[in-house]
Protein backbone atom coordinates (compact mmCIF):
# COMPACT_ATOMS: atom_id res chain seq x y z
CA UNK A 1 0.00 0.00 0.00
CA UNK A 2 2.48 2.22 0.92
CA UNK A 3 4.87 2.29 -2.54
CA UNK A 4 1.47 2.30 -4.53
CA UNK A 5 0.00 4.73 -2.61
CA UNK A 6 -0.22 8.21 -4.76
CA UNK A 7 0.27 10.66 -1.97
CA UNK A 8 2.71 9.18 -0.28
CA UNK A 9 4.94 9.49 -3.64
CA UNK A 10 3.84 12.65 -4.66
CA UNK A 11 4.87 14.21 -1.14
CA UNK A 12 8.12 12.42 -1.16
CA UNK A 13 8.25 11.00 2.25
CA UNK A 14 10.66 7.95 2.14
CA UNK A 15 8.24 4.79 1.94
CA UNK A 16 9.39 2.79 5.18
CA UNK A 17 6.92 0.42 6.75
CA UNK A 18 8.23 1.59 10.27
CA UNK A 19 7.37 5.14 9.93
CA UNK A 20 3.92 4.39 8.38
CA UNK A 21 3.54 2.05 11.56
CA UNK A 22 4.75 4.94 13.96
CA UNK A 23 2.62 7.55 12.42
CA UNK A 24 -0.45 5.50 11.77
CA UNK A 25 -0.78 3.97 15.43
CA UNK A 26 0.05 7.91 17.03
CA UNK A 27 -2.94 9.13 14.81
CA UNK A 28 -5.08 6.58 15.59
CA UNK A 29 -4.09 6.78 19.58
CA UNK A 30 -4.52 10.72 19.44
CA UNK A 31 -8.03 10.37 17.79
CA UNK A 32 -9.00 8.24 20.49
CA UNK A 33 -7.62 10.08 23.40
CA UNK A 34 -9.56 13.18 22.10
CA UNK A 35 -12.90 10.91 21.30
CA UNK A 36 -12.49 9.97 24.98
CA UNK A 37 -12.39 12.80 26.32
CA UNK A 38 -15.12 14.63 24.23
CA UNK A 39 -17.50 11.74 24.97
CA UNK A 40 -16.72 12.43 28.96
CA UNK A 41 -17.17 16.19 28.16
CA UNK A 42 -20.54 15.83 26.77
CA UNK A 43 -21.82 13.93 29.61
CA UNK A 44 -20.49 16.50 32.11
CA UNK A 45 -21.99 19.12 29.79
CA UNK A 46 -24.96 17.95 29.02
CA UNK A 47 -25.87 20.87 26.45
CA UNK A 48 -24.61 21.41 22.59
CA UNK A 49 -23.43 24.65 22.36
CA UNK A 50 -21.45 25.02 25.67
CA UNK A 51 -19.82 21.63 25.06
CA UNK A 52 -18.77 22.96 21.79
CA UNK A 53 -17.31 25.96 23.23
CA UNK A 54 -15.28 24.40 25.65
CA UNK A 55 -14.23 21.49 23.48
CA UNK A 56 -12.93 24.23 21.07
CA UNK A 57 -11.21 26.26 24.36
CA UNK A 58 -9.85 22.48 25.32
CA UNK A 59 -8.68 21.91 21.96
CA UNK A 60 -7.24 25.35 21.82
CA UNK A 61 -4.73 24.59 25.23
CA UNK A 62 -3.67 21.85 23.83
CA UNK A 63 -2.84 23.09 20.27
CA UNK A 64 -0.30 25.54 21.66
CA UNK A 65 1.88 23.18 23.55
CA UNK A 66 2.30 20.95 20.67
CA UNK A 67 5.11 23.42 20.30
CA UNK A 68 4.55 25.00 16.92
CA UNK A 69 2.75 27.98 17.74
CA UNK A 70 4.93 28.97 20.88
CA UNK A 71 8.17 27.03 22.20
CA UNK A 72 7.25 24.82 25.38
CA UNK A 73 10.12 26.93 26.78
CA UNK A 74 8.63 30.43 26.70
CA UNK A 75 5.52 29.00 28.94
CA UNK A 76 5.37 29.49 32.30
CA UNK A 77 5.91 26.31 34.53
CA UNK A 78 2.51 26.38 35.50
CA UNK A 79 1.43 25.89 32.02
CA UNK A 80 3.85 23.97 30.68
CA UNK A 81 3.40 20.91 32.82
CA UNK A 82 0.17 20.21 30.47
CA UNK A 83 1.80 19.07 27.63
CA UNK A 84 2.01 15.51 29.39
CA UNK A 85 -1.53 15.45 29.60
CA UNK A 86 -2.36 17.15 26.12
CA UNK A 87 -2.97 14.17 23.76
CA UNK A 88 -2.40 16.19 20.53
CA UNK A 89 0.77 17.32 21.88
CA UNK A 90 1.79 13.96 22.46
CA UNK A 91 0.77 12.32 19.14
CA UNK A 92 2.05 15.20 16.85
CA UNK A 93 5.66 14.88 18.27
CA UNK A 94 5.61 10.85 17.89
CA UNK A 95 4.39 12.43 14.41
CA UNK A 96 7.53 14.30 13.83
CA UNK A 97 9.75 11.51 14.36
CA UNK A 98 7.99 9.41 12.03
CA UNK A 99 8.50 11.93 9.34
CA UNK A 100 12.25 13.24 9.96
CA UNK A 101 14.27 11.12 11.18
CA UNK A 102 17.16 9.77 8.60
CA UNK A 103 16.04 12.67 6.41
CA UNK A 104 17.61 14.90 3.77
CA UNK A 105 16.46 18.22 2.75
CA UNK A 106 18.27 20.20 -0.11
CA UNK A 107 19.91 23.18 0.24
CA UNK A 108 17.96 26.60 -0.46
CA UNK A 109 18.75 30.28 0.13
CA UNK A 110 17.75 30.21 4.17
CA UNK A 111 19.56 27.24 4.55
CA UNK A 112 22.48 26.73 2.21
CA UNK A 113 23.81 23.67 2.73
CA UNK A 114 20.62 21.86 3.34
CA UNK A 115 19.13 20.45 6.13
CA UNK A 116 19.26 16.97 7.79
CA UNK A 117 16.21 15.22 9.85
CA UNK A 118 18.42 15.30 12.99
CA UNK A 119 18.44 19.49 12.55
CA UNK A 120 14.58 19.43 11.65
CA UNK A 121 13.66 17.78 14.97
CA UNK A 122 16.04 20.54 16.58
CA UNK A 123 13.47 23.23 15.77
CA UNK A 124 11.14 21.85 18.57
CA UNK A 125 12.38 22.48 22.18
CA UNK A 126 10.73 19.23 23.16
CA UNK A 127 12.51 17.39 20.50
CA UNK A 128 13.85 14.46 22.92
CA UNK A 129 10.79 12.65 22.51
CA UNK A 130 10.50 9.24 23.92
CA UNK A 131 7.97 7.72 21.78
CA UNK A 132 7.21 4.77 24.04
CA UNK A 133 6.54 7.37 27.13
CA UNK A 134 4.40 9.17 24.61
CA UNK A 135 2.56 5.97 23.87
CA UNK A 136 2.06 5.14 27.65
CA UNK A 137 0.75 8.54 28.23
CA UNK A 138 -2.12 8.36 25.78
CA UNK A 139 -3.11 4.34 26.32
CA UNK A 140 -3.67 6.14 30.12
CA UNK A 141 -5.07 9.41 29.18
CA UNK A 142 -7.68 7.01 27.08
CA UNK A 143 -8.21 4.55 30.40
CA UNK A 144 -8.88 7.60 32.44
CA UNK A 145 -11.45 9.44 30.71
CA UNK A 146 -12.98 6.40 30.03
CA UNK A 147 -13.50 5.37 33.59
CA UNK A 148 -14.68 9.00 34.33
CA UNK A 149 -17.07 8.15 31.49
CA UNK A 150 -18.10 5.33 33.22
CA UNK A 151 -18.54 7.02 36.62
CA UNK A 152 -20.90 9.83 34.56
CA UNK A 153 -23.32 7.05 33.23
CA UNK A 154 -23.24 5.09 36.36
CA UNK A 155 -24.56 8.18 38.36
CA UNK A 156 -26.13 10.64 35.63
CA UNK A 157 -29.54 11.25 36.84
CA UNK A 158 -29.29 9.43 40.44
CA UNK A 159 -30.11 13.00 41.78
CA UNK A 160 -33.30 13.06 40.27
CA UNK A 161 -34.89 9.90 42.38
CA UNK B 1 -45.40 16.37 37.73
CA UNK B 2 -44.00 15.70 40.79
CA UNK B 3 -45.89 14.18 43.72
CA UNK B 4 -46.96 16.92 45.63
CA UNK B 5 -49.52 17.55 42.84
CA UNK B 6 -51.62 14.75 43.49
CA UNK B 7 -52.43 16.57 47.08
CA UNK B 8 -51.88 15.42 50.14
CA UNK B 9 -48.26 13.69 50.39
CA UNK B 10 -49.52 11.31 53.65
CA UNK B 11 -52.29 10.41 51.50
CA UNK B 12 -50.02 9.35 48.81
CA UNK B 13 -47.95 7.37 51.44
CA UNK B 14 -50.47 5.74 52.38
CA UNK B 15 -51.75 4.52 48.55
CA UNK B 16 -48.08 3.57 47.76
CA UNK B 17 -47.61 1.33 50.70
CA UNK B 18 -51.74 -0.21 50.23
CA UNK B 19 -50.73 -1.10 45.89
CA UNK B 20 -49.01 -4.06 46.64
CA UNK B 21 -52.11 -5.59 48.72
CA UNK B 22 -54.46 -4.45 46.19
CA UNK B 23 -56.44 -6.52 43.81
CA UNK B 24 -55.24 -4.21 40.77
CA UNK B 25 -51.52 -5.40 41.39
CA UNK B 26 -52.91 -9.01 41.71
CA UNK B 27 -54.21 -8.45 38.36
CA UNK B 28 -51.16 -6.62 37.15
CA UNK B 29 -48.60 -9.17 37.89
CA UNK B 30 -50.87 -12.05 36.94
CA UNK B 31 -50.61 -10.58 33.43
CA UNK B 32 -46.69 -9.75 33.87
CA UNK B 33 -46.67 -13.51 34.96
CA UNK B 34 -47.92 -14.23 31.56
CA UNK B 35 -45.00 -12.93 29.84
CA UNK B 36 -42.64 -13.32 32.16
CA UNK B 37 -41.82 -9.81 33.72
CA UNK B 38 -43.46 -10.29 37.13
CA UNK B 39 -40.09 -10.66 38.96
CA UNK B 40 -38.70 -7.92 37.47
CA UNK B 41 -41.42 -5.07 37.73
CA UNK B 42 -42.36 -6.44 40.82
CA UNK B 43 -38.98 -5.76 41.93
CA UNK B 44 -38.69 -2.27 40.65
CA UNK B 45 -41.86 -1.36 41.86
CA UNK B 46 -41.42 -2.31 45.37
CA UNK B 47 -37.53 -0.84 45.50
CA UNK B 48 -37.26 2.52 46.44
CA UNK B 49 -33.48 2.99 45.16
CA UNK B 50 -34.66 1.75 41.87
CA UNK B 51 -31.98 1.85 39.12
CA UNK B 52 -28.93 0.96 41.78
CA UNK B 53 -30.68 -2.61 43.09
CA UNK B 54 -33.17 -3.53 39.64
CA UNK B 55 -31.10 -6.18 37.66
CA UNK B 56 -31.46 -5.85 33.88
CA UNK B 57 -33.59 -8.02 31.70
CA UNK B 58 -30.74 -9.55 30.13
CA UNK B 59 -27.19 -10.59 30.49
CA UNK B 60 -24.09 -8.28 30.16
CA UNK B 61 -23.05 -9.93 26.96
CA UNK B 62 -26.39 -9.10 25.24
CA UNK B 63 -26.38 -5.85 26.50
CA UNK B 64 -23.08 -4.83 24.88
CA UNK B 65 -24.02 -6.47 21.78
CA UNK B 66 -27.25 -4.74 21.22
CA UNK B 67 -25.93 -1.38 22.25
CA UNK B 68 -22.84 -2.24 20.14
CA UNK B 69 -25.37 -3.02 16.99
CA UNK B 70 -26.88 0.56 18.08
CA UNK B 71 -24.17 2.16 18.14
CA UNK B 72 -22.62 0.75 14.80
CA UNK B 73 -25.75 1.90 12.88
CA UNK B 74 -26.68 5.31 14.70
CA UNK B 75 -22.75 6.35 13.99
CA UNK B 76 -23.01 4.94 10.06
CA UNK B 77 -26.28 6.70 9.18
CA UNK B 78 -25.86 10.25 11.23
CA UNK B 79 -22.98 11.92 9.22
CA UNK B 80 -22.13 14.05 11.67
CA UNK B 81 -20.86 11.06 14.11
CA UNK B 82 -17.94 9.62 11.58
CA UNK B 83 -18.15 10.26 7.91
CA UNK B 84 -18.46 14.47 7.76
CA UNK B 85 -15.45 14.48 10.22
CA UNK B 86 -13.57 12.03 7.77
CA UNK B 87 -14.52 13.80 4.43
CA UNK B 88 -13.86 17.54 6.34
CA UNK B 89 -10.59 16.27 7.50
CA UNK B 90 -9.15 14.61 4.18
CA UNK B 91 -10.45 17.78 2.23
CA UNK B 92 -8.30 20.14 4.03
CA UNK B 93 -5.71 17.71 4.21
CA UNK B 94 -5.60 17.51 0.01
CA UNK B 95 -6.11 21.19 -0.09
CA UNK B 96 -3.33 22.22 2.20
CA UNK B 97 -1.26 19.52 0.08
CA UNK B 98 -1.96 20.86 -3.32
CA UNK B 99 -1.74 24.41 -2.56
CA UNK B 100 1.01 25.12 0.01
CA UNK B 101 3.39 22.04 -0.92
CA UNK B 102 5.69 22.12 -3.63
CA UNK B 103 4.53 18.16 -4.19
CA UNK B 104 7.42 15.58 -4.83
CA UNK B 105 10.47 17.72 -3.67
CA UNK B 106 12.10 17.71 -0.25
CA UNK B 107 13.57 21.91 -0.35
CA UNK B 108 14.70 22.96 2.35
CA UNK B 109 12.75 26.65 1.52
CA UNK B 110 9.60 24.51 2.16
CA UNK B 111 10.35 22.78 5.33
CA UNK B 112 7.97 25.21 7.55
CA UNK B 113 5.32 24.74 5.34
CA UNK B 114 5.90 21.64 5.58
CA UNK B 115 5.80 21.25 9.36
CA UNK B 116 2.90 23.77 9.49
CA UNK B 117 0.87 21.00 7.28
CA UNK B 118 1.85 18.60 9.40
CA UNK B 119 1.12 20.03 12.68
CA UNK B 120 -2.25 21.58 11.01
CA UNK B 121 -3.67 18.50 9.87
CA UNK B 122 -3.23 16.61 12.86
CA UNK B 123 -4.70 19.26 15.02
CA UNK B 124 -7.75 19.35 12.42
CA UNK B 125 -8.37 15.60 13.06
CA UNK B 126 -8.83 16.08 16.68
CA UNK B 127 -10.45 18.82 16.90
CA UNK B 128 -13.40 17.79 14.26
CA UNK B 129 -14.22 15.12 16.90
CA UNK B 130 -16.44 17.99 18.37
CA UNK B 131 -18.32 17.14 15.21
CA UNK B 132 -20.08 14.50 17.18
CA UNK B 133 -20.86 16.76 20.41
CA UNK B 134 -24.83 17.06 19.33
CA UNK B 135 -25.21 13.27 18.72
CA UNK B 136 -23.29 12.49 22.07
CA UNK B 137 -25.48 15.18 23.40
CA UNK B 138 -28.88 13.35 22.67
CA UNK B 139 -26.97 9.98 23.27
CA UNK B 140 -27.01 10.80 27.46
CA UNK B 141 -30.07 11.97 27.30
CA UNK B 142 -31.33 8.44 25.78
CA UNK B 143 -28.90 6.77 28.30
CA UNK B 144 -29.86 8.11 31.17
CA UNK B 145 -33.90 7.60 30.61
CA UNK B 146 -33.03 3.66 29.63
CA UNK B 147 -30.94 3.17 32.88
CA UNK B 148 -33.46 4.68 34.61
CA UNK B 149 -35.65 1.69 33.50
CA UNK B 150 -32.72 -0.67 33.89
CA UNK B 151 -32.30 -1.19 30.37
CA UNK B 152 -28.41 -2.30 30.71
CA UNK B 153 -25.80 -1.30 32.92
CA UNK B 154 -23.30 1.70 32.59
CA UNK B 155 -19.63 -1.02 31.65
CA UNK B 156 -21.83 -2.34 28.65
CA UNK B 157 -22.33 1.11 27.71
CA UNK B 158 -19.20 2.36 27.89
CA UNK B 159 -17.69 -0.59 26.70
CA UNK B 160 -19.98 -0.76 23.60
CA UNK B 161 -19.25 2.81 22.67
CA UNK B 162 -15.63 2.36 23.08
CA UNK B 163 -15.12 -0.45 21.05
CA UNK B 164 -17.00 1.39 18.24
CA UNK B 165 -15.28 4.16 18.62
CA UNK B 166 -11.94 1.94 18.44
CA UNK B 167 -13.30 0.27 15.27
CA UNK B 168 -14.65 3.26 13.46
CA UNK B 169 -11.28 5.61 14.33
CA UNK B 170 -9.36 3.12 12.88
CA UNK B 171 -11.09 3.03 9.48
CA UNK B 172 -10.52 6.57 9.97
CA UNK B 173 -6.91 6.90 10.86
CA UNK B 174 -6.53 4.05 7.52
CA UNK B 175 -7.67 6.42 5.43
CA UNK B 176 -6.13 9.46 6.39
CA UNK B 177 -2.58 7.45 6.28
CA UNK B 178 -3.51 5.85 3.00
CA UNK B 179 -4.16 9.12 1.14
CA UNK B 180 -1.46 11.14 2.73
CA UNK B 181 1.02 9.16 4.96
CA UNK B 182 3.05 12.16 5.45
CA UNK B 183 0.59 14.88 6.27
CA UNK B 184 -1.07 12.25 9.18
Amino acid sequence: MLSTCVWFWLLGVPSEAWRFFLISTSVWLMLLSSESFLHALCWSVPYTIPALGLGVVMFGFNAVLAGFFIPISQLGWWYRWAYWVDPIALGTNINWVAAFTNTSWTPSPNFPTGLTGDQILGFFPQSEIRIWVNVIVLLSYIVVWQMVLFMFVRFAGLARK
Amino acid sequence: MRSTDFGDINHLNECVEAYPSSPAYARLMQELDAIGLAARVSQQLLSTKRRATTPTAVGFGRQYLSLLVRQVRTSVINPLSYSFRLAVTVGIMLFSATVWLTLGTRDSAQIYGYIAYLCGVLQFAALVGLAAVPQRVIQRAEAINQRSNSMYSAAAYVLANFTVDLLLLFVFRCVLCALAPSGC
